[in-house]
């Protein structure tokens, strides 16, 4: 049952990131699953999710080049380094990415509520998620740049 | 549409979400801005402009005071019982959008939105003050 259910949420934040950063930054982006061990950036957005039926989190981890480029876009900046005026563009996607994707979610009978999300930034990061939950990892591609999607979750039910 | 001099006071926590709501209001014209990072600081910014503002436009979901909480203290008070308050969210559910509209909000955007959307509901809200004034 977590595998269905894990696959659905895996759904529904795959589809809000492609439409997040197609609607805030004109890039178009693909999703493929990727493995935990890919997952390496420089800047990670991540939050605490819980709703009745389970409970969990959801990391976007940018390589840096990746980060320039969609915070530039977005912010019409030219930056070439992370910093302390453009790393909460980290934070801000995970939010509208979360609350596109929690609108989904609840119409099909959770209850998630708004939840706010941390930047962590430094060199060669990685996400390790909580042991035995449900996960996911997918590469999200913006043209010949990547950044990473990965949630995990504790149902209830499982 | 409103005048390009109105006094805007935006509203977020998030620098960059800031930044993208000024972005967007330049493009249409807008030059006065002041920014408050939570509910509670713009209502100090609202109580302390001289002269007041003529167009709020704040993020819901913030830490400390929400943007619902700083729609609904500025109703409260019949200075600002008028003054057009647009809340930005992420959050798209009927409930929440009931529980703003009944608070006296003046329109909303659902974040991601573009310049459009923006101008769509100022312009909205220009021609609803306009016609009830």
């Amino acid at each position: 049952m977590s595998d269905q259910q894990i696959s659905v949420f895996e759904n529904f934040f795959v589809e809000s990131v492609e439409y997040c950063i197609k609607a805030m930054t004109s890039f178009q982006s693909s999703t493929s699953p990727t493995t935990k061990e890919s997952l390496n950036g420089d800047i990670i957005a991540t939050v605490g999710l819980s709703s009745t039926l389970c409970r969990g989190s959801v990391s976007l981890v940018f390589p840096k080049k990746t980060f320039l480029k969609i915070s530039n876009a977005l912010l019409l900046e030219n930056e070439t380094e992370i910093t302390h005026s453009n790393q909460d563009a980290a934070s801000e996607i995970l939010n509208i990415v979360y609350g596109y994707a929690r609108t989904g979610l609840n119409k099909i009978g959770h209850d998630f509520l708004p939840a706010i999300p941390t930047v962590i930034n430094g060199n060669n990061l990685s996400v390790n998620n909580k042991k035995n939950g449900s996960e996911f990892y997918d590469q999200v591609s913006v043209g010949n740049d990547s950044f990473y999607l990965t949630g995990s979750f504790d149902f209830n039910n499982k | 549409m409103f005048d390009i001099k109105t006094k805007i006071l935006v509203v977020d926590d998030m620098m960059t979400m800031r930044k993208i709501v000024i972005k967007f209001c330049k493009e249409l014209g807008f030059t006065d801005f002041t920014e408050a990072t939570d509910g509670a600081n713009a209502w100090e910014q609202v109580a302390n402009a001289n002269p007041p503002f003529g167009l709020i436009i704040s993020d819901w979901n913030m830490p400390n005071s929400t943007g619902l909480d700083l729609l609904k203290r500025v109703r409260a008070d019949q200075r600002y019982s008028k003054l057009p308050f647009i809340l930005v969210t992420a959050e798209a559910e009927q409930h929440q959008i009931a529980e703003a509209v009944k608070a006296g909000v003046s329109n909303y955007v659902v974040k991601p939105f573009t310049l459009e959307t923006l101008k769509e509901r100022l312009e909205a809200v220009h021609k609803r003050i306009s016609g009830a004034a």
